[in-house]
């Protein structure tokens, strides 16, 4: 298990900017629709 | 750009627990530790507290979307998937726990230094001849105690400064 959660840090690592642009994408759409 | 640098790296913090296997005090002090390093830079950058915290609910969403593509992609146990949510999601509210005191904290320095600022420029000590000032009372605005104590420790500190023997106070 611990090798499992060690891959999720890996791939977590590997699209850190992939889930950066969703977040900030979503943020921007939600002030956009405020 | 800037901001996204910024929530790259704060993604990386979940990585590198995972990756690393922090136990759970390692993992919150690197979560703490972000909030003291990112607060000057959110007020900084006029990101209003409530706005930056609207932020927790898409974290958990697109990582978990990542990670769940993973997950299913790779067959791993349900073990480790409760596992990392167990990890994941008390470091999400700990992170917004630790950003707000944080945020907080930076906010009410910044208005004491204002407070400061403002007190210097509404009490002026005006030299008016060599050994001569006049020292103007403030008479707009309620006077609390901190107001009302500054005239008596500014008109001090002036008079050495500024060597003179006598002070006309303006009433």
């Amino acid at each position: 298990m611990k090798d499992e959660i060690g891959f999720l840090g890996d791939k977590i690592l590997e699209y850190r900017f992939e889930i950066a642009n969703e977040v900030h994408e979503n943020r921007i759409d939600d002030i956009t629709e405020e | 750009m800037e901001l996204i640098n910024i929530r790259a790296h704060f993604i990386i913090l979940f990585g590198e627990v995972l990756r690393d296997y922090l136990n759970e005090e390692r993992a919150l002090q690197k979560f703490t530790q972000w909030g003291k390093e990112t607060e000057e830079m959110f007020c900084n950058l006029k990101v209003p507290l409530d706005e930056a915290l609207k932020d927790t609910k898409d974290y958990r969403t697109f990582l978990w979307k990542i990670l769940k593509e993973v997950i299913k992609g790779n067959n791993l146990s349900i073990d480790t998937v409760f596992e990392v949510g167990e990890i994941i999601d008390p470091l999400l509210d700990h992170a917004a726990y630790s950003f707000s005191l944080s945020y907080v904290h930076f906010y009410q320095l910044t208005l004491e230094r204002a407070q400061s600022a403002f007190l210097e420029l509404s009490i002026p000590v005006v030299p008016l001849a060599k050994g001569m000032a006049i020292f103007s009372l403030p008479r707009i605005g309620n006077i609390d105690t901190e107001r009302a104590n500054y005239p008596m420790e500014e008109a001090l500190k002036s008079a050495n400064r500024l060597q003179f023997q006598r002070l006309i106070v303006d009433l």
